[in-house]
């Protein structure tokens, strides 16, 4: 059976709004956490179909990635890692 | 309570996660060069999934901290990697017009598929360092 994440996570989002009414309070936070990790699971599912796909089409057509394909990792590599880079910087200046 | 209660919570998500969507892309790739392809576009991935945890202020800083600087240690074996399958591609096809000679492939297959080893268990190791830090 398939499960539908985005559902999953509202219905996570929903939960946590209406923990806190509840005699256990502290549940609303562990639902909360639940939702945003169900919602970058399926996030990243969601990105690796996409790669399946593509492999799909590479062993059909018997050949590996294409040059634009290469060149479409490597921007998408170094600009991640760009951002990457600077989260590092504020992270440090965070640290206790 | 609460941190065990999280953990429990979290844990039964996370064997949710894994039983609704297990891609293998890798799997499926037949040959090193499909192999060497699939790993640069997990690697993307687990960059973009590292940045989501590193905005995250729920996560505590140092695990940020260590998940964002893992991503980044693993880019330039990545960039090794995606240097060898452009070098053995280029190689290829000069042999199939002629200008290269076997040997020569067979040194950059190598090359290659020393990068594919050297490369995977790095973006493997971020894969579950990611689902450990994730709230």
């Amino acid at each position: 059976m398939k499960v539908d994440l985005n559902v999953v996570a509202d219905l996570l989002t929903t939960l946590s709004l209406v923990a806190p009414l509840t005699p256990a309070p502290q549940l609303a936070e562990v639902l909360a956490y639940g939702a945003q990790l169900v919602r970058l699971g399926e996030e990243a599912n969601a990105r690796r179909e996409v790669l399946l796909a593509q492999v799909n089409t590479w062993v059909k057509e018997k050949r590996g990635p294409t040059q634009a394909e290469l060149d479409l990792f490597k921007s998408d590599r170094d600009r991640l890692d760009l951002e990457l880079a600077t989260l590092e910087s504020q992270l440090k200046g965070l640290q206790p | 309570m609460l941190n065990s209660t999280r953990a429990a919570a979290l844990f039964a998500l996370w064997l949710m996660l894994a039983g609704c969507g297990v891609f293998e892309p890798y799997r499926v790739a037949q040959t090193t060069e499909q192999r060497a392809g699939v790993l640069l576009g997990d690697f993307n991935i687990y960059q973009q999934a590292s940045l989501s945890v590193g905005q995250n202020a729920a996560v505590p800083v140092t695990i940020r901290l260590k998940v964002v600087q893992a991503a980044r240690a693993a880019k330039a074996p990545a960039d090794q990697l995606d240097a060898a399958l452009r070098e053995y591609q280029d190689i290829r096809v000069q042999i199939l017009t002629g200008q290269s000679a076997d040997e020569k492939l067979r040194a950059v297959s190598d090359n290659l598929e020393r990068w594919v080893v050297e490369a995977r268990p790095l973006i493997e190791d971020l894969g579950v360092l990611l689902r450990r830090a994730q709230p």
